[in-house]
């Protein structure tokens, strides 16, 4: 695949070397990180590096096992199975991506546990098949650890089998590029909205709750490229969904805006 | 024009607690990093300062100091000319050569202001009309300190703007001593026999009004040895022991629960917030649910059943395919025992009309909702006697009323001893899912039963229980100007301001049961 028809990426560090590796070692990986930090965009990537199709699935309260590997349907008086999501990939060597892997349900989780080892096949107990990995396949899992902090929590046995990759937020000179490259803006549009960011990080700090992402940043830079104003984009990009959460206090963040125009 | 979601911008701070977390904010976020750990301290008589560990400000704040003045006050103490300045030793300075050193650090954290946060430019021009600004590179501490005292040699009258703050405070060895000393002897008189004798025994309240005319019942442990001792007799009370955070290790039998009932009389119930009185009655469990349109799973007995009717003709005519199965919630196997605070603190402000609020909608919703459920309530003086009072034990069937008579707040807050007592009562119970409620205003206090000591020992007490596969949720009342367990019990603890705020902790609690 030619360089033109990649995701655009911007690495914060070896993670393209490593994952290219793992994948070709056949080790799943694990991308932990706060939200909007690139993590769907950097499987996308992985995925047209490996050159490897891809197959996403978002985890939540209500996948079942089957809704991973597959299950019976009933046409008429005959009953078939049908494949599943991981189970194509896993026949057809594709990249399995489970977004949100700490909200599925633990017994959805099991299923991946010979995948994700030195095993890498899929029993399905179902209809009695062992589904062994074709080459090329590589499982990637993702969850943000401050959502799911104190609330679900995996088993050190699942996480035991995964490369991690704790991803971040780029310092403020990369995410302005990421900013202006994604949207179509200005370098100095990007630096604006990466160094303010880059303050209402500071200011939250660790525990204080959401703060802006990369991808509120790119959404506010792509209406600002159509126009609007960017006091207004970062209002209704930035501030108004950081307000909805409830524990920032938005005001204050205001504040530091304000200091920086 | 855009509405402004949330509250307007901070042109004035109506609350304490609102203040200290805008000043939370601007504070680490004006500083890019230098200020990260930094708490902003507030108190009368201060001044706007900062010794690095904390950045101080006035309070109330001073007449005008609102909106983008305050922001900028913030900006100077996070300039990196106030890092320079801490090295400094300032104690030894006269008090000329102390001023000159503030109007040369002013004029750094100005020009550094300045280029940083232009949004700051009109205000602080205004606000710090005298000074020219400066930004050197490079700026150390000697050349700051060697401009400071060829100004103050100079003659020239010094002036400095309020908005540029204070030097901090002065610590030399000797004062830091006396001020730890007569800190540590206000907070624990009860650690030194003497000062003790001189209290008369009285009992001192640390939070709210207290059981101020208490005496302290049990002999003060001057250390743990002594504590073996127990002059009261030692064989009231069921022993639990408690968790020492600094020889990480537990004291066995350290305090002793002395359980209660509470006569019930017939109550009236309250009105619940539907919601609340709903979740009690979401089912935790899944089972499987037959006979569906669609589902996980194929469902063969529904299958076979409808080839035979097809085949005989006999069966029911049917309004589709339902030929799946699925596991579905269903079943709710659960007990639930409410802990009530019903210590001294409690007496401040409205914290007990909304604790006993909270307490009713949640048993009135448990009864209604034919719950298994106790309800406890607690309070403490010493070690010695930790209460817990049975106000409703899982298998009685009356309603029971909680009214603010029933929990008239008495003693103290030893949160430990009551959490572990109801632990072992809700382990007995023969249940799937174990549930503990614990509202209070969350802060344990008791005789040798503080700070850093205490919230070990509850964050212990509740991952023991946890251990036992005990789903806990704190809810906490009132709005303190600390909250020593939110950190440590992150994503158990809620501190609500009313009752209306119940229901989305309920929901958050079930979404950690059924998980």
């Amino acid at each position: 695949m030619s360089q033109s028809q990649l995701p655009f990426y911007s690495p914060s560090g070896d993670e393209i070397t490593i994952a290219m590796q793992a994948a070709a070692a056949g080790l799943p990986v694990m991308l932990v990180g706060p939200t909007g930090c690139g993590k769907t965009r950097f499987v996308e990537y992985m995925a047209a590096r490996l050159a490897r199709p891809l197959i996403t699935v978002v985890g939540n309260d209500d996948t079942t096992t089957a809704d991973l590997v597959g299950r019976y349907l009933v046409h008429g008086g005959d009953v078939n199975w049908t494949d599943g999501p991981l189970t194509t990939a896993a026949r057809t060597g594709a990249i399995f991506y489970l977004d949100e892997v700490v909200e599925a349900r633990r017994e959805a989780l099991a299923i991946l546990y010979p995948m994700a080892d030195d095993r890498r096949c899929l029993f399905l107990e179902r209809c009695g098949e062992t589904v062994n990995a074709a080459a090329g396949f590589t499982l990637f899992c993702s969850y943000n650890p401050a959502r799911s902090m104190g609330f679900k929590e995996l088993r050190a046995a699942f996480r035991s089998r995964f490369v991690t990759l704790a991803l971040d937020y780029l310092p403020v000179a990369e995410e302005a590029g990421v900013v202006a490259r994604e949207a179509g803006v200005s370098e100095a549009i990007g630096k604006r909205f990466a160094v303010l960011a880059a303050a209402l990080r500071q200011g939250i700090g660790e525990r204080g709750g959401d703060v802006p992402s990369t991808r509120m940043l790119v959404s506010a830079a792509h209406l600002v490229a159509r126009g609007i104003d960017e006091k207004v984009a970062r209002e209704v990009c930035i501030f108004a969904p950081l307000a909805h959460g409830g524990q920032t206090p938005v005001d204050a963040l205001r504040e530091l805006a304000r200091a920086l125009d | 024009m855009v509405r402004v979601v949330g509250s307007p911008a901070a042109e004035g701070w109506p609350t304490l607690e609102k203040a200290v977390a805008v000043a939370n904010v601007l504070v680490r976020g004006l500083s890019q990093g230098r200020r990260t750990g930094c708490r902003p301290m507030l108190g009368t008589g201060r001044g706007f300062a900062t010794d690095l560990r904390a950045v101080f400000l006035p309070w109330p704040l001073p007449a005008g100091f609102v909106g983008i003045r305050l922001t900028c006050a913030f900006a100077l103490q996070a300039a990196p000319s106030k890092d320079l300045v801490a090295q400094l030793p300032v104690a030894h300075m006269s008090a000329r050569e102390r001023l000159a050193l503030q109007v040369v650090e002013a004029a750094e954290a100005v020009g550094w202001a300045l280029k940083c946060w232009p949004g700051l430019a009109l205000a602080l021009r205004e606000l710090t009309g005298d000074i020219d600004p400066l930004c050197t590179a490079n700026l150390t501490a000697a050349a700051l300190l060697e401009r400071a005292v060829s100004l103050a040699d100079s003659g020239n009258p010094l002036t400095i703007p309020a908005v540029c703050g204070q030097l901090p405070l002065v610590r030399s060895g000797l004062v830091s001593l006396a001020a730890r000393r007569a800190q540590l002897e206000a907070r624990l008189p009860w650690a030194n026999k003497k000062r003790l004798h001189k209290l008369n025994n009285w009992s001192v309240a640390i939070a709210g009004e207290g059981d101020a005319a208490a005496r302290i019942m049990g002999q003060p442990d001057a250390d743990e040895e002594e504590g073996l001792l127990d002059r009261r007799g030692a064989s009231t009370g069921i022993p639990y022991p408690e968790w020492n955070v600094f020889a990480q290790r537990y004291r066995e039998d350290h305090v002793r629960v002395i359980e209660s009932r509470v006569g019930g009389d017939g109550a009236r119930a309250v009105r619940v917030d539907p919601r609340v009185a709903v979740w009690f009655e979401q089912s935790i469990d899944r089972s499987w649910k037959h006979r569906l349109e669609d589902g996980s799973d194929v469902d063969f007995d529904s299958i076979v059943e409808a080839c035979n009717d097809d085949l005989t003709g006999m069966g029911n005519p049917r309004h589709g395919a339902r030929f799946y199965r699925e596991r579905l919630r269903a079943a709710r196997d659960t007990a639930c025992a409410l802990l009530i605070d019903r210590s001294g603190s409690l007496a401040q402000a409205d914290n007990l009309h909304h604790e006993v609020a909270c307490a009713s909608a949640l048993a009135t919703a448990m009864d209604r909702a034919r719950e298994r459920y106790a309800t406890f309530a607690f309070w403490s003086d010493t070690r010695h006697h930790v209460a817990v009072e049975v106000l409703r034990d899982f298998d009685d069937g009356a309603q029971m009323q909680i009214d603010l008579k029933r929990l008239a707040p008495r003693g103290y807050t030893r949160i430990g001893g009551a959490l572990r007592h109801v632990t072992t009562r809700l382990r007995k119970q023969p249940v799937n899912r174990r549930i503990l409620l614990v509202l209070g205003d969350a802060i344990p206090n008791d005789e040798g039963y503080e700070g850093q000591y205490a919230v070990a020992d509850v964050a212990k007490a509740v991952e023991e229980a946890e251990q036992c596969g005990i789903t806990i949720a704190f809810v906490a009342i009132g709005a303190p100007a600390v909250d020593p367990l939110a950190d440590v019990l992150r994503g158990k603890f809620h501190r609500l301001s009313s009752v209306a705020e119940l229901a989305p902790v309920l929901a958050d609690l079930h979404a950690r049961l059924a998980s």
